[in-house]
């Protein structure tokens, strides 16, 4: 792609700024494309290579590139925490790079809690083996053995002779002491093999700090930092008109009623282009288009039967000893279903991108997707060119969650085509509708539960059969509905381990496909992806729910109960930290006064997970309003063990809002839908948490520096909404298998439980 | 990182070519059914009250203490006109159909949604998000260097919190924390709830569950405007 000499580029971006320093995001709107356009000289794409990686510059400043994104959760600061601590330079000295197809390294997805537990620690890798690197070129310059050398702040010295990190690199390519070697490029296996050996964690100073992000003040100022900020010269906004039904296809397109308004059709991808936004606004809302009648979805209503028809793909993922024959000696049993619905990722923002595709083939997109390589390739697909004639160029985005982890960005294929089409830069913007109908959503699942107790209220037999579609859509719309077939929708699949000591256990996922793709001639149908904690999200809140009830039926105190059941010592401690934060009552589940007619008193409840080898417990305390069915959650205590901590603070955000989200999952969200399409089509239909309603939440940290670090943006999503189900049948009695738990769904099963 | 604190956004064009003058009066079925919310009815009336203040076709506006003479056509909502003309895209795309809290500014010194407030009636003056430093030094007297080194004591506060995720309801959620601090200088935390929940036309929304961080950081907020 580049000249193959290290710091010689020939790139018009890279002479165009001049070296410039990247700065994103302090510039007006027209210069976000300029700061995300501006690279300082950046050697080609080679994972081997530390100059890859790493540039320490003339000033002193260090530039570290990483494949990985910045989606509101710190990886920005956390990642650039890392380098420094393992450079031994100020923090403030490091600048990352993010997500720029034509300079960081493909690292994979972002997601599945993988930036600090991946990408941290290839990072780290790479730190170690640039400061190696810097001791042998220090050690050379300074005649003196590199484990005599001590560096601080960038500046390496032996005695009183010093030299700094840009003094040493000053003209040179940074190069690794011995070869450095990438296993699974790009993969969720990735790894970086090289020879140095990183820092002693006992001797951090900058990793394990609360250092403030450093992405906050741009967007506290009201900065242009998001791809909806994207200008381009030459640009004309676009709306795309969706199909009416998932599966309807074009049959006719009339005028525009707004003057100079252009329409564009390729295939079934309809879009109307203006100059400006408004008239493409209003020009989309009055455009008479008309769509074939499709309707092969089940209604919302009816689809957790329907899920137990469809055929299957089993995944066994426990299966310990033989639990039908401890089923049929067990003292007693019992046996329960739960379901959950459908929900929204639900980006505040509507998805957004800009795409030039220019008269010499090559194209550049500005997104905010969580993967810009995997973008690149899909790109280059849908045109049918090679990757390396596409950039994509990442901004930051609303919070997606996982919506743009495997859909990598329709909004971004759609412009492709569109730009494609007119010979422009296409800027497609999705109104509220289009995003609260055609976002992949998060799968509704089905589960049934049966255990078997001993005499002595023990677990003998486990048994969890889930019904699971698809979280792995990773169709782009602006393919699938110009007419272009690229990838499939998937099998839903288990997620997460079960870490109790049930003797006779069995876990299985029976993975479905997506709702209705085999009907429609897009090869998608009520699409699904990836969903925060996607899949194990919906298989805790039935374990954990579940094992309450076992407890109950024991009469034992549902902590005292799970505790029992445990033997992982890191499950047992977060466990035992919530309860003691929450100020746990042990006593057996529901409480001395419990009432589905009163709704009794405040409420408690507990649950457990390891995700991804971060742990977490919760404890919720909520009231219950009989006359309503109103769920008050009160406050959750969140205890999370992820190993290291990088950032403290930042984790305590991210606990936050775990559980803010997914109180709001837990108590309100269900996507509807009748036989052709969504029909919660808007925050009125469908509403999440507000200010009113929040917890207070009490996050307890339990820090090991000696573990790796793992993931903090999903473990504790897991234990939110079990915690609460727990606590309204603590309170009433009444235990409520189905999310959301909705007023109106409670007060019903108050009244039956009366 | 050197930002210039916002309140002295350039607002150069932003590239788009053939930005031609709109005389026509465009049909108003547009607006309607953009504000298919119920909600947006009244400010529908208000806007239709207050009539168009246009000068030679043109629209002229006060944002942020200085005049404008915009371009876009009178039924364009103000949120375009904030974004795409004026480069002030601080103000965010949410919803268009005042749901959800992101597209809020200060008109008068009252918290609107700018995504369903027609530009052509509009009267008062318009305080953006880039714009609350300037409030704020035009309040407490500060000129030249200090001026342009002060944030708002909202914008300190989100700050100091670190209330921001991915950020995108933030500006809304400032602009409402301004409006409610303007009338009530110390809010209990019930006051502060009520406030970012219950002012029409609907809650401020946040996704990524910053609530709390919110909470605390309106009453920090608070305490260092008293």
């Amino acid at each position: 792609m580049n000249s193959r000499n290290g710091w010689t580029l020939s790139r018009r971006d890279f002479l165009k700024a001049g070296g410039a320093l990247v700065v994103t995001s302090a510039l007006p709107a027209s210069s976000l494309v300029e700061a995300l356009a501006a690279v300082d000289p950046f050697p080609p794409l080679d994972p081997t290579q530390l100059a890859t990686w790493l540039a320490v510059k003339a000033d002193g400043t260090v530039i570290a590139r990483s494949g990985h994104v910045e989606l509101g959760q710190g990886n920005q600061t956390a990642l650039a925490q890392i380098v420094a601590e393992e450079l031994d330079v100020p923090f403030a000295r490091v600048s990352m790079v993010l997500g720029d197809t034509r300079q960081t390294p493909d690292q994979g997805v972002t997601a599945g809690s993988t930036t600090i537990r991946l990408a941290g620690l290839q990072l780290r890798q790479i730190a170690a083996e640039g400061r190696a690197a810097l001791l042998k070129l220090a050690s050379e310059r300074l005649g003196v053995p590199a484990d005599q050398l001590r560096v601080n702040d960038g500046v390496v010295s032996a005695g009183s002779r010093h030299v700094s990190y840009a003094e040493l690199v000053k003209g040179k390519v940074l190069t690794a002491v011995a070869p450095i070697s990438v296993q699974n490029y790009g993969g969720f296996g990735m790894r970086i093999v090289g020879t140095a050996r990183p820092k002693d964690p006992s001797t951090y100073t900058i990793v394990g700090k609360r250092i403030p992000r450093v992405d906050v003040r741009n967007k506290v100022l009201g900065k242009p930092v998001y791809v909806q900020d994207v200008r381009v010269p030459g640009m004309l906004h676009a709306r795309v008109i969706h199909p009416r039904g998932i599966g309807s296809t074009l049959v006719s397109v009339g005028s525009p009623s707004v003057p100079g308004v252009r329409v564009v059709t390729r295939g079934n991808l309809v879009a109307v282009l203006a100059e400006r936004e408004w008239d493409a606004i209003k020009a989309a809302q009055s455009l008479p288009v008309t769509w074939s009648e499709w309707s092969k979805l089940p209604s919302s209503d009816a689809v957790y039967g329907v899920l137990r028809t469809l055929p299957t793909r089993d995944k066994v993922q426990t299966n310990r000893g033989d639990v039908d024959a401890a089923l049929r000696s067990a003292a007693q049993t019992l046996s329960a279903t739960y379901q959950t619905p459908f929900e929204n990722h639900g980006m505040l923002g509507p998805s957004c991108a800009v795409a030039d595709v220019r008269s010499d083939g090559s194209v550049r997109v500005w997104s905010a997707t969580q993967y810009p390589q995997g973008l690149q390739r899909d790109v280059a697909q849908l045109l049918g060119i090679s990757p390396d004639r596409v950039e994509v160029l990442r901004a930051e985005g609303p919070g997606c969650y996982g919506r743009l982890s495997a859909n990598y960005d329709d909004a971004a294929t759609e412009a492709v085509v569109l730009s494609q089409a007119v010979g422009r830069p296409v800027r497609v913007q999705w109104m509220r509708a289009d995003e609260h109908i055609w976002e992949p959503h998060g799968p509704g699942t089905v589960h049934d539960l049966t255990a078997g107790l001993d005499g002595a209220g023990n677990v003998v037999a486990w048994k969890h059969e889930a019904w699971m579609p698809t979280n792995s859509d990773s169709t782009e719309l602006g393919a699938a509905l110009s007419g272009k077939q690229m990838k499939g929708t998937g099998i839903g699949t288990w997620t997460g381990p079960n870490l109790y000591t049930f003797p006779n256990a069995l876990d299985l996922a029976h993975g479905l496909p997506e709702l209705a793709a085999a009907d429609s001639p897009y090869g998608f149908g009520l699409r699904t992806t990836y969903l925060r904690s996607p899949g194990q999200y919906q298989i805790t809140f039935a374990q954990e729910a579940f094992v309450d009830e076992i407890a109950a039926r024991a009469g034992s105190d549902p902590l005292e109960f799970r505790l029992r059941h445990l033997t992982d010592p890191r499950a047992i401690a977060v466990l035992q930290a919530a309860a003691k934060a929450a100020g746990w009552s042990s006593r057996p589940s529901p409480q001395p006064g419990a009432s589905a007619r009163t709704g009794g008193r405040t409420g408690q409840g507990t649950a457990l997970v390891l995700r991804d080898g971060t742990y977490a417990a919760a404890v919720a305390r909520v009231s219950v309003d009989p006359a309503t069915g109103k769920v008050s959650v009160q406050s959750v205590t969140v205890a999370q063990d992820a190993g290291q901590i990088i950032n403290p603070t930042a984790v305590e955000h991210q606990i936050e809002s775990a559980v803010l989200q997914t109180t709001s999952r837990a108590l309100l969200e269900e996507v509807t839908f009748d036989g052709s399409n969504v029909t919660s089509v808007d925050w009125s239909k469908y509403p999440i948490l507000t200010m009113a309603d929040a917890p207070r939440v009490q996050a307890v940290l339990i820090d090991h520096p000696e573990i790796p670090p793992t993931g903090v943006g999903e473990a504790s999503v897991n234990v939110v909404a079990p915690a609460i189900a727990n606590a309204v049948f603590d309170a009433t009695g009444v235990r409520i298998r189905t999310l959301p738990l909705r007023a109106d769904r409670v007060k019903a099963a108050l009244q039956a439980g009366a | 990182m050197g930002d210039r604190d916002g309140h002295h956004e350039p607002e150069e064009g932003l590239g788009v070519p053939g930005r031609a003058v709109s005389r026509r009066r465009l049909v108003a079925a547009g607006i309607g059914a953009a504000l298919a919310a119920g909600a947006a009815a009244t400010v529908l009336e208000s806007c239709e009250q207050g009539g168009p203040s246009q000068s030679g076709g043109k629209i002229q506006l006060t944002i942020n203490g200085k005049q404008h003479t915009v371009q876009s056509a009178p039924d364009t909502p103000l949120l375009y006109v904030l974004r795409d003309e004026l480069g002030l895209v601080g103000t965010r795309f949410g919803c268009g159909l005042g749901q959800c809290g992101a597209c809020a500014v200060l008109i008068g010194g009252k918290e609107t949604r700018s995504c369903m407030t027609v530009v052509s009636g509009i009267k008062d003056e318009i305080t953006t998000v880039e714009g609350l430093p300037a409030l704020w030094a035009q309040k407490k007297g500060l000129s030249g260097a200090e001026a342009a080194r002060t944030l708002h004591p909202v914008q300190q506060a989100w700050i100091e919190e670190q209330v921001p995720q991915c950020g995108y309801c933030q500006s809304g959620m400032m602009i409402m924390a301004v409006d409610l601090l303007s009338r009530h200088a110390h809010p209990t935390e019930a006051q502060i709830r009520q406030a970012f929940t219950d002012t029409p036309p609907s809650p401020h929304l946040c996704r990524c569950g910053t609530y709390d961080s919110i909470i605390r950081a309106v009453q920090r907020a608070a305490r260092s405007m008293a």
